[in-house]
């Protein structure tokens, strides 16, 4: 049974792939294709987590990291919509580079929806966390990244793409009234969540930086850790 | 403590939640719909998840609803205009559309309430664990490391009040601040043991080889006649549906409902695939009922925990 | 067993012989295991026949239940599912750890979850077991059951095991032979009893600190023929001590009256015993009994439905006193200093302090008090919140940094100094506060004899200020030496007090070594220098 399950899972992650690219072309059935396309974005990362030889060392970090970013929602539970989690998975990304970023913000999304419930929504964030990650680790060493202004910004940006990224999974639902419209209403909805995830990714950051990277950076010397 | 479905190997679970998601997304058909949502209330229910349906209840009503309400206002597609709004027509298709997808909506919600009690971490791990070992081993690592993280954080949250650092008082602007220095104390700290963690992992040869997995979980004959059942009857609507039959169009024009032959096989093999964990759920409540009246007539049915994360862990 | 001062070298002499933690940096010399070189050893035999546990046992930890836990070193080696299978129920069974199996690990005791780290190293079939004070984190109970394990394992399985530890008492006298090593210096290498009639001959002081009570009492009391005249018996547990004390009591020609009524009841505070730290040992009593602190008819619980840990609690904190909270694992004692300490507030009953009085908490953890990159900033950030003037918070700072000896640590990172040095700077932190009234939690967890020496001292001086200071502790000893006064907490209020003389002798399991051994003979006699005055009065009669 173990040695037949990679196969299985390949074999039925294709079979779904199919099925979806059948289901949007047949009748337009975007959700399915989107999951899929979502599995196709977070594979190839993973994929290398599994072929990288990482010290146990590098692995308890990642895995501190996202639980703590997990655990951060936790004291500001009565603050509606402050949530620290985004600031802390990009100052990770920030210190420990993209891939780091991706798979902390990844797993933390997933391992908090263990306790928060998981929905269709899992992957999205999942998504969204990562790629936040994934793109400050990725432009943490140009020039407006490095001063903390850029970074600020880099922040509040990234507290709108969060809340846009999770509307998409709504709206898919809907390819027939698919308009601007329908895109503009369903923002704007979410227009004060995600302001106030904005503003608050920009407090965290602007509290933050300078503590936590130096934290970060203290560990990553004192244990040579995750080099890129 | 698991029974029933629950306690099944999670091979059948994640089939079972796979299919229904699957069928969920690709069967716009009303009544494969209704059926499936009821069907899966059903299994929350003889799972003993109602307080956690009623709960969730209005938040999934207002998530789908508003799908409901959405789509006449912004789809303009359709034959049949029942009237105007704001100069725009508001066809029955989009109407129909909208419904059909509150529903897709609403079940979908329903059938992650029940695959959150029946499929447990350990179970989704077990599946993923061979595939992808390493990522399975840093996410139990995470997911062992949160209770141990409240405890601290609530640890440091009681010291570092007397230094007046506090995130129950003081403006909006101190208190995150506050609660951000109150998330350093545990980063640094966690940072910190966390490196024991590595040297233990270490000690214990990690990284010599590839990992192999233990499991608790055994395919019995139970688990391999559910799977087997579930495969069947699973098959049966997805061909039959690939083939164009239990399909309802409304775009570009609505079609009447057609219900022959083929949708008949189609909807009874589907039934079955939706009713099989609800059965052997129900059948096992009732031969614990039975038994127990025939063994201790005035025994009292006890209320079992879950494992959740708003009770404290101390 | 390996034994000395801790930051010695005992951790980075067990790391050698662990070739996966053998330190980074520059070394000379061969470790062989079996033969081979440690180096040369094959990684699967390396990982698997050298087993290790460490001293804190949640960070050992990293899956989240007990079997998945115990699973993860054989997955790692590569083992087939079968293999796994039995030798995990194998190990189940031996451990009773068949309840515990699906349980997720935070909800395992200290004690257990130990007992779970040493099981899963287990599985991997060692032939040698490494520990590096494994029970230093555990209460008294939990060890001495971790202890007994370790023994069992010893005897039954003939296992190598070398074990680095603080707690003697139980540890000496199974081991078969001792290292003591001293600033990376290996002082000695002998059978227990050789080195312990080796520390009476060369009369060191450092290394009589390391012997059980037993051993210490042999040494101290003036040598007598008869029971000298049986080479290589030297007491090393209370059964012995005890058996050897009748016999030099009997030797004695006077004798000490044998029925114990007769003996020495009371005995004078001022004892006139050499010693390094007899001046801060059971001080006067407090003349004026002024009341600073005191919980009245305290009911706390945790949940709405939870048991109630402290029920209709009294207890009162007078100026001047060192007043140690006894009890068992879970009996409210850190619940009790949260209540004091108004962290957490009761639902009835309630908290009276004098006025104007502050208190001040140290917790067990002192991590916990620690936000900053260097020492210096905690002091002045706690200077801040503590509302000190800029100047006098510099004064405050050195002065404190003079007292806690951090003088060379400020500039360092909290997280970089010794387990000592933070307890000291968080003690230091709370001084800011300017408490009048110290509450400690378990504040000799895992210090070395030496340290905890030091730290009485500490407390004295403190004392001497006027400040009144409540310990919760499992360390009897400490507590029978250093208190003034003493209660039990259990079941939820304070069930015995008074003062260690009266406190302990009226226990039976519950009090020093010295007193089990020498209860019937002087049964007020806590401490070997209560012993040493009774011989005195006795010898001056």
């Amino acid at each position: 049974m173990a040695r037949l399950r990679f196969p299985l899972i390949m074999a039925v992650a294709l079979f779904l792939a199919g099925l979806a690219l059948m289901a949007a072309l047949k009748d337009r059935h975007y959700m399915l294709l989107s999951l899929v396309l979502l599995g196709a974005a977070l594979l190839p990362v993973f994929l290398r987590l599994e072929r990288r030889r990482l010290e146990s060392r590098e692995l308890v970090l990642l895995a501190v990291l996202s639980a703590i970013a997990a655990v951060s929602r936790i004291p500001f539970a009565a603050l509606p919509s402050v949530k620290p989690v985004s600031a802390i998975i990009m100052l990770s990304a920030y210190v420990f580079g993209a891939e780091a970023g991706f798979i902390i913000g990844a797993v933390a999304a997933l391992v908090s929806n263990i306790y928060f419930g998981q929905g269709p929504w899992t992957p999205w964030q999942m998504f969204a966390w990562g790629m936040a990650g994934l793109s400050t680790g990725w432009l943490r060493n140009s020039w407006w990244m490095r001063k903390r202004a850029g970074m600020l910004l880099f922040g509040f940006l990234w507290g709108f793409l969060f809340g846009w990224i999770m509307n998409i999974w709504y709206i898919i639902s809907l390819p027939d009234a698919f308009s601007w419209g329908l895109v503009a209403a369903a923002y704007a909805s979410s227009f004060y969540f995600d302001l106030a995830h904005a503003v608050s990714n920009v407090f965290f950051l602007a509290v933050l930086a300078g503590g936590w990277t130096s934290v970060l950076e203290r560990f990553r010397r004192k244990y040579g850790l995750l080099k890129e | 403590m698991s029974s029933g479905f629950r306690a099944m190997h999670p091979a059948v679970a994640l089939l079972y939640y796979a299919g229904l998601l699957l069928f969920a997304a690709l069967l716009m058909h009303p009544l494969f719909l209704i059926t499936e949502l009821v069907g899966v209330m059903l299994l929350l229910l003889l799972q003993g998840q109602g307080k956690q349906l009623l709960r969730g209840l209005p938040f999934y009503l207002l998530m789908a609803g508003s799908v409901a309400l959405l789509n006449p206002l912004f789809s303009h597609r359709g034959a049949h205009i029942l009237f105007y709004l704001w100069d725009q027509p508001v066809t029955l298709e989009a109407v129909l559309y909208g419904l059909i997808m509150m529903l897709v909506l609403l079940t979908i919600f329903m059938v992650f309430l029940s695959y959150n009690y029946t499929v447990t971490t350990d179970k989704f791990m077990y599946a993923f664990a061979a595939a992808a070992p390493k990522t399975a081993l840093l996410t139990l690592m995470a997911i062992r490391f949160i209770p141990l993280f409240q405890r601290r954080l609530h640890e440091i949250t009681m010291i570092q009040r007397f230094r007046g650092i506090d995130v129950s008082k003081g403006s909006l602007r101190k208190r995150m601040r506050d609660g951000m220095t109150l998330m350093k104390v545990l980063l640094t700290w966690s940072l910190e043991e966390a490196l024991q963690t590595g040297d233990s992992m270490k000690a214990r040869g990690y990284g010599i080889r590839r990992r192999t997995t233990y499991s608790t979980f055994v395919l019995d004959r139970l688990d391999t006649t559910a799977l087997l059942l579930l495969v069947i009857s699973g098959l049966i609507p997805l061909i039959l549906w690939m083939l164009g039959y239990g399909t309802f169009e409304i775009y570009p024009r609505m079609r009447p409902l057609v219900f022959g032959g083929g949708e008949a096989l189609m909807y009874t093999s589907f039934c079955l695939f939706v009713l099989i964990p609800a059965g052997l759920e129900g059948k096992e409540i009732w031969l614990w009922r039975s038994s127990r009246r025939k063994a201790y007539p005035s025994a009292t049915p006890e209320l079992n925990g879950t494992r959740s994360m708003s009770s404290p862990s101390q | 067993m390996l034994m000395g001062p801790s930051g010695g070298g005992k951790t980075t002499l067990l790391r050698q012989l662990k070739r996966e933690l053998t330190p980074v940096g520059t070394g000379s010399g061969i470790v062989r295991y079996a033969g081979l070189t440690l180096a040369g050893l094959p990684a699967e035999r390396a990982a698997a026949e050298i087993g290790m546990v460490f001293q804190n046992p949640d960070a050992q930890i990293v899956m989240d239940t007990v079997w998945h836990e115990l699973a993860f070193g054989m997955e790692n080696l590569g083992y087939p599912p079968q293999v796994m299978r039995s030798r995990l129920a194998e190990m189940a069974g031996l451990f009773g750890l068949e309840p515990l199996l699906y349980k997720p690990v935070h909800e395992l005791s200290g004690g257990q979850k130990q007992l779970l780290n040493l099981a899963s190293v287990l599985l991997l079939q060692p032939k040698l077991l490494l520990l590096d004070e494994p029970t230093s984190q555990l209460d008294p109970v939990a060890a001495r059951e971790f202890i007994q394990t370790l023994h069992r394992l010893n005897e039954e399985m003939s296992m190598t095991i070398i074990i680095s530890e603080h707690r003697l008492e139980e540890v000496l006298p199974l081991a078969d032979r001792v290292l003591l090593i001293e600033n990376g210096v290996l002082k000695a290498a002998c059978p227990p009893r050789e080195l312990v009639s080796r520390a009476g001959e060369e009369q060191a002081l450092a290394v009589q600190a390391y012997m059980p009570t037993a051993a210490r009492l042999y040494l101290e009391l003036p040598a007598q023929e008869n029971s000298l005249s049986r080479p290589g018996f030297i007491p090393l547990t209370v059964r012995e001590g005890r058996r050897w004390l009748h016999d030099y009591a009997a030797a004695a020609s006077l004798g000490l009256p044998g029925s114990g009524v007769a003996g020495p009841a009371c005995i004078p505070a001022a004892a006139l015993v050499p010693g390094d730290d007899s001046e801060i040992m059971h001080p006067h009593k407090p003349d004026k009994k002024l009341p600073l602190l005191s919980a009245k008819e305290v009911t706390f619980r945790y949940e709405k439905e939870g048991r109630e840990v402290l029920r209709k609690l009294n207890l009162t904190l007078y100026q001047g006193e060192l007043l140690a909270v006894l009890g068992g694992n879970g009996a409210g004692k850190s619940t009790l200093l949260h209540v004091l300490s108004r962290m957490v507030k009761p639902q009835r009953g309630k908290v009276v302090a004098a006025p104007g009085i502050t208190a001040g908490f140290l917790a067990q953890n002192p991590l916990l008090y620690f936000s900053y990159d260097t020492a210096r900033e905690e002091l002045q950030h706690m200077a801040a919140a503590a509302r000190l003037a800029p100047d006098e918070a510099g004064r405050e700072i050195s002065r404190l940094a003079e007292v806690f000896e951090l003088g060379q640590v400020l500039e360092n990172h909290p997280h970089d100094l010794s387990g000592g040095q933070q307890q000291k700077l968080a003690l230091a932190m709370v001084m800011l506060l300017k408490p009048a009234v110290l509450l400690l939690d378990e504040p000799t967890k895992g210090l070395d004899p030496a340290a905890k020496v030091r730290f009485a001292g500490l407390l004295a001086l403190l004392r001497s200020q006027g400040m009144s200071i409540a310990v919760v502790t499992h360390d009897v000893e400490f507590a029978a030496r250093y208190a003034s006064r003493c209660a039990l907490l259990f079941d939820g209020s304070i069930t015995a007090e008074g003062s260690p003389e009266a406190f302990f002798s009226s226990n039976y399991f519950y009090t020093t070594a010295v007193n089990r051994m020498v209860r019937d003979l002087l049964p007020a006699a806590l401490t070997i220098e209560d012993v040493m005055t009774a011989w005195h009065v006795y010898a001056s009669r």
